[in-house]
């Protein structure tokens, strides 16, 4: 092989790298040649030292991958991440769906076999119902489909949002020189500040733990017993400013030691007065976990794997979600309330006027005091709302394949059919919704 | 080789080059492939990784005889990186010559 074969064959192997990559590989290729050549070298001896192109090829994508793996991934893979598990959840539903329709030739089979003297009815009243079954069945993916990937969608936009704008804040920050970013040398934070009505706080890694301050002022605290290379791959940056703090903890490179992957601080500890009525909380792979805090206004929480827990949290509006962790809220008191995951189960207990609690693979379990609106949505896990101190609910309710359950004080209706139904005043109204999994209404 | 390992070193002898002065590409992979059986091509990739973490900026300079070439230099950021990995890689290395002699 001569430069110009190697050259041609090496442009053609990166060609699925994008023209960033490829061009600087080129290029440096080409200067390695040129240099090599003036020092005396044979193109061959050129070649055999630069290596083979199937070996750089491999590097390349196991640099990738190293990228995008746990430790290393990016808030730009979020949504990348979103669409992967979206595309995950996909096949497992259309093995579901595979699966259903085995059921049904397993049912035509057997029926074959049975060979009655009514048989030819028979299968005509079932291929009718089967028909139907199928029909709406291919509806219902449809709609889960559309509304899956407004979901994804949904989740990388609130994570974008929540993103965007806490960028500005640094922004304006750094422009005035107040940048209170700690030094490589300097990863532990302990900060406090007072007159803040709204706070921030966005970690790769790190979980997010937000307890009641005692003493008026917001509290930043994240001990990070790191080795020299750790402090060199997270950067912690913090600051305050109109009423407004933040807190990010993020990794700034792939450095890497020499046996192991760097991992970074595992909590951002944070301290609420009850000035504060705003917060935005964002983590990847971190949980986010409030305990005893009361806000005035909203709450946005989102992370891609870690769990949300919730307790004893009163907030005006809560919105929550995430990818594939779980959300608890015990004894949370709420206006409006909405709590939703893709893979992870919801559970809620607490003092709802409006909830909206929704998973697509995981179960739903709402119990709640005083709602006028509750919405427990599901696709494959079993949906079940309990309401106390009401007179009564009107309910939509639908199942595809599993049982629909209704109790109203002594009343027990089971195994009913989707629809509506109202008990007592019918003052509250409820949306509980599965396709696959069971639907339970209590009160 | 462990991977993560292979990686650790090459960049402490790419960085290690660069910290008494800026070099190009095949100064840098020529030294080393000289003293080890290492493919050039994989050096360009350190290089390319080292720059993305902001460790080594480069810039292009003309040369005497031919087109411009690239040169690396080391930031702030890779001297300190450098000086840990070093640090880690000699406690390593005594480390092992204590246990398997020297």
């Amino acid at each position: 092989m001569n430069r110009q074969e190697y050259m041609d064959a090496l442009s053609k192997a990166l060609e699925s790298f994008g023209s960033d990559i490829k061009d600087e590989i080129i290029s440096d290729y080409e200067e390695h040649f040129n240099d090599g050549l003036a020092n005396g070298k044979t193109e061959e001896q050129i070649i055999a030292e630069l290596g083979s192109i199937e070996d750089l090829v491999r590097e390349l994508k196991d640099l990738k991958d190293d990228n995008t793996s746990d430790n290393g991934r990016s808030f730009e893979n979020f949504e990348k991440e979103a669409k992967k598990t979206f595309d995950d959840f996909s096949k497992a539903f259309a093995s579901f769906i595979g699966s259903m329709a085995a059921g049904v030739t397993n049912g035509a089979q057997k029926f074959t076999d049975s060979a009655s003297g009514y048989a030819s009815n028979m299968a005509d009243s079932l291929s009718g119902s089967f028909g139907k079954a199928a029909e709406s069945f291919g509806k219902a993916a449809d709609a889960f489909a559309d509304k899956s990937v407004q979901f994804a969608k949904d989740v990388a936009e609130s994570y974008k949002n929540n993103r965007n704008e806490s960028t500005c804040e640094r922004k304006c920050d750094a422009e005035k020189g107040e940048d209170n970013s700690a030094d490589a040398e300097d990863i532990v934070m302990s900060v406090s500040y007072s007159d803040v009505n709204e706070i921030s706080v966005e970690t790769d890694c790190a979980d997010i733990i937000v307890e009641p301050s005692e003493d008026g002022c917001v509290h930043f605290d994240c001990d990070y017993d790191a080795t020299p290379s750790q402090k060199l791959a997270y950067r912690i940056e913090y600051g305050c400013e109109d009423g407004k703090a933040y807190a990010y903890i993020k990794k700034k490179s792939s450095v890497s030691s020499f046996f192991k992957k760097i991992t970074g601080p595992e909590a951002i500890y944070v301290k609420l007065p009850g000035s504060v009525d705003k917060v935005k909380l964002a983590s990847l792979s971190g949980d986010v976990e409030l305990s005893d805090v009361t806000l005035d206004k909203r709450a946005d929480i989102s992370t891609m794997s870690g769990d949300v827990i919730l307790n004893n949290l009163s907030v005006r509006d809560i919105y929550a979600s995430t990818m594939s962790g779980d959300v608890d809220a015990v004894n949370l008191t709420s206006g409006i309330a909405e709590l939703k995951t893709m893979s992870g189960d919801v559970e809620i207990d607490g003092n709802v006027i409006n909830v909206n609690t929704q998973s697509t693979s995981g179960d739903v379990k709402a119990k709640i005091a005083g709602a006028r609106k509750v919405k427990t949505v599901s696709v494959s896990g079993d949906v079940n709302a309990v309401l106390e101190g009401i007179d009564g609910y009107s309910a939509t309710v639908d199942t595809k394949s599993g049982d629909i359950n209704l109790y109203f004080g002594a009343e027990s209706h089971e195994d009913v059919k989707r629809g509506s139904y109202t008990f007592g005043t019918g003052a509250c109204e409820v949306t509980a919704t599965s396709v696959s999994g069971d639907v339970v209404v209590e009160a | 080789m462990n991977a993560q390992f292979k990686k650790g070193a090459l960049e402490l002898c790419v960085l290690s080059m660069l910290t008494d002065g800026d070099r190009y590409g095949y100064e840098l992979t020529d030294a080393i492939s000289e003293k080890m059986e290492i493919a050039s091509g994989t050096l360009y990739l350190v290089l390319r990784r080292l720059k993305e973490e902001n460790l080594v900026t480069t810039y292009l300079r003309e040369s005497e005889n031919g087109p411009a070439r690239k040169y690396y230099h080391l930031t702030d950021e890779g001297r300190n990186y450098q000086g840990q990995l070093k640090s880690d890689w000699l406690g390593f290395v005594r480390a092992v010559a204590g246990i398997v002699g020297e």
